[in-house]
């Protein structure tokens, strides 16, 4: 799905930027559509979060152009939420006057501002830590004022780095659900994650991007579609059975839980009629087509950009992630 | 504006509405002038009574005469109040007595109750010196015919234990000189406590004519006003500094930094820290410039301040202010803690601390050279200038302009300076820049 410029929320063309020897974007093209929800996506060091820097005009590029909401960044400020990579809070400051302080610079003012402050703590369940002093707060709470702050001003567009970094699985849902409201309102959410899974889980759509390279730009469907997966996840009722005597059937492995096996496809071979074989020869107690994770669609994307060496390098950074 | 306006408040309210800038701001000084009131009574002199014989050998018995004058505890406390005494003519008798016994307010005074044993022969001179040894004696004077030849820097020796009080010695040289000086005059068949009095020069009563009368002179006051009020725009200018400084370091410390350049440019948030903190700075010098004030007022002195010095103390104020506010914001944005700051503080401190060395010779000659030059030097313009402008010599108009232009210019280069390092320097981590790195950004686009 291409997206035009005119439509888009986020346009970024033939933008590089270099920080002394280290080429940290090269040459990236993005659209954003408007109302769209987007991850940005990619290994630590990947580039995202200079992509993301240059959206907010925080730092410019060296060539290219980067337009936000039809211009420039700085004269979309207001209408832009941003939660950075590494969270900032007053430590000393109390939680309400805090976030106050950046609805005002995001130009917010009075009583609106109060009320959006009051609900907004209601909402992620802290309405009594308004008076309390940052540094008060447990780092979870830190995390969810943090958010807060990112969305006090009700901005069109919200951008998200690294959101639920360092969350435990209550707040992160409670902050998924929060991301999945204001795109049912129509905001547009780019987020950026190098937990690719968190993604898949989430996004309409992937930006992917490796050494400052746009290595992927497609819908979930998309990629669905055009890395057809190729495993067989099947569990027999008999487990003596036999399965690489079926025809198209490249290799066969126990699968990571031990229980069944994976079965890899032949390239010519189409993986339905094989279910289909392997159903009618033997019971099963199950069988799938395994999907493909945007993990495996990264490491095959690397592999055929850099090599098997790079694609193992990067399997392994996946896998500390 | 209304952004700048948000960050310059939260300036102000975080650092002047906190107990540390209120203790630091308004109690400190109170404190310190509290204890101006509390030292001298603490440092209150304490009389040391010296209740000792002193042997003197005088052939002709005539210092030995003398010396019971000047030596009789009823007359003497200690050499000082005497002469102030006799100077203190339109002292009361009360007063003066009120002033022996406090010691002639001096510290380490000593009374001496000194009991004179004469001798008119020298041969006993060895015993004496003995007895001085032992502990008997407090000392020996030993008086020849020199002692009476005014030309003369010999004939009286005074003998004295090692182990003697030095005050004390001090204190009974000089009565000693006293009686020698007595026993010279009756000699002379002079009236000595005429001679004495005549001596005395008279204690001057300077009065200011004001527009409405006259007033206490106050010339001691008058010659540190200058310095009072460099040193009152020095720490008021660079407490906002260090203020500036450190809230920019929290701010990228606490990686605050890039949630406020979401919402404004750097140069939104220079501006208002910078403001912030001029506002700050400004309320320190008002507070400090009205208890100054009430305290002349109290003192019937409020006349030595003119109002153009308050302008001009206002204005230099600005312009240091903002040289002092544009070398911290620069540093501050630099760094990521106060440790880093203190390599790139240093080196301005040092250029900063010059007008401390020049307040003597500015002071002394406000038209001066050296005063003249160092006007037109930027950095040091505002307290140089202060100096001069409240001082008591008339500065030429024309050095007062065109040197206050000079340092609004410097001001204005410096804060573009500033600006360019701060755009960088805020998004920066890591290690700190060198000054030839911080110097490369003032290059970048």
């Amino acid at each position: 799905m291409k997206t035009d410029s005119a439509d888009a929320a986020i346009s970024i063309e033939n933008v590089s930027k270099t920080f002394g020897a280290t080429r940290a974007v090269r040459q990236l093209n993005l659209q954003v559509p408007s109302g769209s929800l987007c991850g940005f996506l990619g290994p630590n060091g990947a580039g995202k979060s200079t992509t993301i820097r240059m959206i907010m005009s925080i730092i410019y590029p060296d060539v290219g152009t980067v337009k936000v909401l039809g211009g420039s960044a700085l004269k979309a400020k207001d209408r832009i939420g941003y939660l950075p990579e590494e969270r900032g809070i007053y430590r000393k400051m109390r939680v309400g006057e805090f976030l106050r302080y950046i609805g005002q610079l995001k130009g917010l003012r009075g009583a609106d501002l109060s009320n959006r402050v009051s609900d907004w703590l209601e909402r992620i369940g802290l309405p009594h830590v308004v008076r309390k002093r940052c540094h008060e707060l447990s780092k979870g709470m830190q995390q969810k004022v943090q958010f807060l702050a990112a969305l006090i001003h009700d901005p069109e567009l919200l951008i998200l780095d690294e959101p639920f970094s360092g969350l435990d699985p209550v707040n992160a849902a409670l902050m998924v659900q929060i991301i999945h409201d204001l795109h049912r309102d129509g905001r547009t959410i780019i987020f950026s994650t190098h937990v690719l899974h968190q993604a898949e889980q989430l996004c309409e759509r992937i930006f992917l991007i490796n050494h400052g390279v746009k290595l992927l730009d497609a819908t979930l469907d998309e990629i669905r579609a055009e890395y057809d997966p190729r495993t067989i996840v099947a569990r027999p009722m008999n487990g003596t059975v036999d399965l690489t005597q079926f025809d198209g059937v490249q290799e066969v492995v126990p699968s990571s839980d031990q229980r069944g096996y994976e079965i890899h496809v032949r390239e010519n071979t189409d993986p339905a009629r094989l279910m289909q074989d392997m159903v009618a020869a033997c019971p099963m107690r199950s069988i799938e087509l395994r999907q493909l994770t945007l993990d495996e669609v990264f490491v095959q994307l690397v592999m055929k950009d850099e090599g098997e060496a790079a694609a193992r390098k990067a399997r392994e950074e996946l896998t500390a992630a | 504006m209304t952004k700048i306006l948000a960050v310059a408040w939260r300036e102000f309210k975080h650092t002047a509405l906190t107990k540390a800038f209120i203790i630091g701001t308004i109690i400190f000084p109170l404190l310190i002038w509290g204890g101006m009131i509390l030292v001298p009574l603490l440092f209150k002199p304490t009389i040391s009574t010296v209740d000792d014989t002193l042997a003197i050998v005088d052939p002709t018995g005539e210092v030995i005469d003398a010396a019971r004058i000047e030596f009789n505890p009823d007359l003497f406390r200690l050499p000082d109040t005497r002469e102030r005494a006799a100077q203190a003519q339109d002292m009361d008798p009360s007063e003066l007595l009120a002033e022996a016994e406090r010691g002639g307010g001096l510290v380490g005074s000593v009374q001496l109750n000194i009991e004179i044993e004469p001798h008119e022969s020298d041969d006993d001179v060895e015993i004496l010196r003995n007895r001085v040894r032992e502990g008997d004696l407090i000392g020996v004077v030993v008086i020849t015919d020199n002692a009476f030849d005014g030309t003369a820097r010999d004939g009286v020796t005074l003998f004295v234990a090692t182990q003697a009080n030095p005050d004390h010695i001090s204190a009974i040289q000089r009565t000693l000189g006293k009686a020698v000086v007595r026993a010279r005059a009756e000699r002379a068949e002079l009236d000595v406590e005429h001679m004495q009095a005549m001596m005395q020069p008279p204690r001057l009563n300077t009065r200011r004519l004001t527009e409405d009368g006259e007033a206490a002179a106050g010339i001691e006051f008058q010659k540190a006003l200058p310095m009072v009020f460099m040193i009152l725009l020095w720490i008021c200018a660079f407490a906002s500094g260090n203020y500036l400084l450190t809230s920019t370091i929290e701010e990228k410390s606490n990686k605050v930094m890039e949630v406020l350049l979401s919402a404004i440019s750097p140069m939104q948030l220079m501006a208002g820290k910078i403001f912030g903190q001029a506002i700050v700075g400004l309320f320190t010098i008002s507070v400090y410039s009205a208890l100054g004030v009430a305290a002349l007022v109290y003192f019937a002195m409020a006349d030595f301040i003119e109002p153009a010095m308050i302008l001009y103390l206002v204005m230099y104020f600005f312009m240091a202010y903002f040289m002092v506010a544009a070398i911290m914001a620069a540093i501050g944005s630099a760094v990521s803690d106060l440790q880093e700051a203190h390599s790139l503080v240093t080196p301005a401190m040092l250029v900063l601390f010059v007008p401390m060395i020049l307040f003597v010779p500015v002071s002394q000659s406000p038209n001066g050279i050296l005063a003249v030059v160092t006007s037109y030097i930027p950095v040091l313009t505002p307290f140089v200038m202060i100096l001069r402008v409240t001082s008591a010599e008339a500065i030429p108009l024309i050095q007062i302009l065109t040197a206050t232009a000079v340092g609004f210019l410097g001001v204005f280069i410096m804060v573009w300076m500033a600006a360019r390092i701060f755009r960088i320097g805020v998004l920066m981590t890591g290690k700190p820049p060198s000054p030839m790195e911080l110097l490369k950004w003032l290059r970048y686009s």
